[in-house]
């Protein structure tokens, strides 16, 4: 592979007794921006400090350019990391702070002034050069964190969470900052966060992690779309999982039935008649139906039990004769005189569905 | 210390002081050949049990931080506990460990590695650099480990990220943040040795007399001089002052 930017190979991480990745492979691409989506404690971050040289593996390889570092100490490697924190040396100024690893490099003072300002205008920070990071706000803060970071022109930019201590707004408008920079740059980012919009929001790819292994990776679409898991489609975005067993496969339709309801849907490779296993269905693909008959294989019956409003839609759930609840999210007229209580029809495109595998949680 | 002062430029005659303007003291302290020796061995002394005492204190402080993390708190307090034990019965363990038959000497010689005892171990100018060292040693750690606190494991990695070796990161990130603590440690070291006349006594030897000493015999006893001792303090301390500042000034140039 001549263009993989970073390629994680086989790499497990235990500390002590407990293990922390089991098996990761993961490619990155040149130029690409990649996610390393998960809850706390999943193993992202472990991974990415993996690839900065902070954390050696206990077994598998991690090449950057081809080149093997594995075993390399983070001030040899290639790739520099954007801290959660900022991590800013208080002791300098900004500029100090983004010419440090110029300084090490032993560019030119010209050199450095020129890189430096340069990075200050890709930034936006242009007159802040000699502010000391007490004086910043946590925004202009992360800023410098990322110039002093890219300064050193990585061939990989990583970040940890770089936005986390942020609020939404300045949140928000840095993801897409962040996005013009690195495509303006042609740089190679990955980046590890547990918001699954600022995934979505940014990236060609995302990988998601769960305790310690890479469950789907796929770009933003794939994702939302067609997750490969109970697991994924639950944590990304809001989802309706309506579980059952496998009836029959024929001519790449799979029929469940979900409470005493049949359901088809596009069958996928590793299904058996018998099995359990669940639909998913986005909210945005469910219509609420008061109509007498259920349209064959795509519908479930249930009874409203909340009306919410969410300023651009109104979010309607109804109770299956299970328990679970169905949520579907409807324009203001599609949701005009439903009411608590009401028998509906919950309906959905043929397409809409996608089968998951397992039952698990 | 302001009456010290005053009492410097006075005269004494017999055990009775007078009142006077007189620069004779000084003169004294700074042209007897007795007192400049003494003087250039206390500043001697003082700086390199300073010159000891710090980098071990350092190099603690940050195996505490870093290496222990949280037990680190745990040898803290050992280490004040430590101060507990009382100046004297410290000197006299270092006399035990020092000694002719101390536990350092027979050690070696268990090993084979020396035949006769090391005869300079004790009541040496040697012998009162370590001991000082010993006795200063958790003086130091404390500033210089709270100093460290104030680093975080982030900021290290983030220099090593960006391309710190050890000697760069220590140099550029560490020592630069914790300078405040480091010159705290170093003036307790380098002044508490300077300032010393007990521990020459007990581990000294005829030749490691400090100007403690004798500024303390300036205050005591038959032969006492009162205004002169003050006047030999009064350089001691003018002089000790001179390197701490010019020490610190060399620290703050080698760390930018």
């Amino acid at each position: 592979m001549t263009n993989a930017a970073v390629e994680i190979m086989g790499v497990r991480k235990s500390f002590g007794s407990m293990t922390a990745l089991e098996d990761v492979d993961l490619t990155v691409a040149d130029n690409e921006f990649v996610s390393l989506l998960g809850a706390s404690g999943c193993g992202k971050s472990t991974l990415l400090r993996i690839v900065a040289g902070f954390e050696y593996p206990t077994s598998g390889k991690v090449r950057v350019y081809g080149e093997d570092v594995t075993t390399r100490p983070p001030e040899r490697r290639p790739t520099n990391l954007v801290f959660q924190r900022g991590a800013l040396f208080p002791h300098m100024n900004v500029y100090d702070n983004i010419a440090y690893s110029l300084k090490l490099k032993k560019w030119s003072k010209k050199r450095i002034d020129d890189k430096v300002e340069e990075m200050l205008a890709l930034v936006r920070l242009e007159h802040l050069g000699g502010r000391g990071p007490t004086e910043l706000s946590g925004g202009q803060a992360q800023r410098v964190a990322l110039a002093r970071a890219l300064a050193g022109e990585p061939k990989v930019l990583l970040l940890d969470e770089p936005m986390s201590a942020l609020d939404l707004k300045l949140r928000q408008q840095m993801q897409l900052e962040l996005r013009a920079i690195q495509r303006r740059l042609e740089a190679t980012f990955v980046f590890v966060t547990h918001d699954q919009t600022e995934a979505l929001v940014m990236s060609d790819r995302i990988a998601i992690m769960n305790r310690g292994r890479i469950v789907q990776v796929g770009t933003p679409q794939d994702i939302y779309r067609r997750p490969a898991n109970v697991f994924v489609s639950d944590f990304i975005g809001q989802t309706n999982l309506l579980r059952g067993t496998v009836q029959s496969i024929q001519g790449g339709v799979a029929t469940l039935d979900v409470v005493g309801t049949r359901l088809t849907v596009a069958t996928v490779t590793g299904v058996s008649v018998g099995a359990r296993a669940a639909l998913s269905i986005r909210p945005e693909a469910v219509r609420v139906s008061r109509q007498e008959s259920l349209p064959e294989g795509r519908g479930v019956e249930g009874r409203i039990s909340e009306i919410i409003y969410l300023g651009s839609s109104i979010r309607v759930g109804a109770v299956l004769a299970d328990g679970t609840t169905v949520w579907a999210d409807l324009r203001d007229e599609e949701a005009e005189g439903l009411a608590v209580g009401d028998l509906v029809k919950l309906v959905w495109a043929p397409a809409a569905p996608t089968l998951l595998l397992g039952d698990n949680e | 210390m302001l009456s010290l002062f005053v009492l410097s430029f006075w005269r004494a005659k017999g055990f009775e002081l007078i009142p006077d303007f007189t620069l004779a003291n000084y003169e004294k302290a700074v042209v007897s050949k007795l007192y400049r020796t003494l003087l250039v061995r206390t500043v001697l002394v003082g700086f390199v049990t300073a010159a000891i005492v710090v980098p071990i204190a350092f190099a603690l402080s940050y195996a505490m931080r870093f290496v222990f993390e949280r037990r680190g708190q745990l040898i803290l307090q050992l280490v004040l506990l430590s101060l507990f034990s009382g100046y004297l019965v410290r000197i006299y363990a270092w006399r035990t460990i020092l000694g002719k038959q101390g536990l350092l000497n027979s050690t070696l010689q268990w090993l084979g590695l020396i035949n006769e005892p090391l005869e300079f171990l004790i009541y040496s100018n040697i012998a009162v650099v370590i001991t000082l060292s010993g006795l200063l040693l958790p003086l130091a750690v404390l500033p210089i480990y709270s100093a460290l606190l104030n680093v975080s494991r982030d900021q290290m990695e983030a220099a090593r990220d960006l391309g710190a070796g050890r000697v760069h990161l220590i140099r550029t990130i560490l020592l630069p943040l914790a300078m405040p603590g480091v010159r705290t440690a170093f003036a307790f070291a380098f002044l508490l040795a300077a300032g010393d006349f007990v521990t020459p006594t007990l581990v000294g030897g005829t030749q490691s007399l400090l100007i403690g000493n004798i500024i303390a015999d300036q205050f005591r006893g038959i032969g006492s001089n009162w205004p002169l001792g003050a006047a030999l303090a009064f350089v001691t301390i003018a002089i000790v002052l001179v390197i701490y500042l010019a020490v610190v000034q060399i620290l703050a140039r080698v760390t930018r």
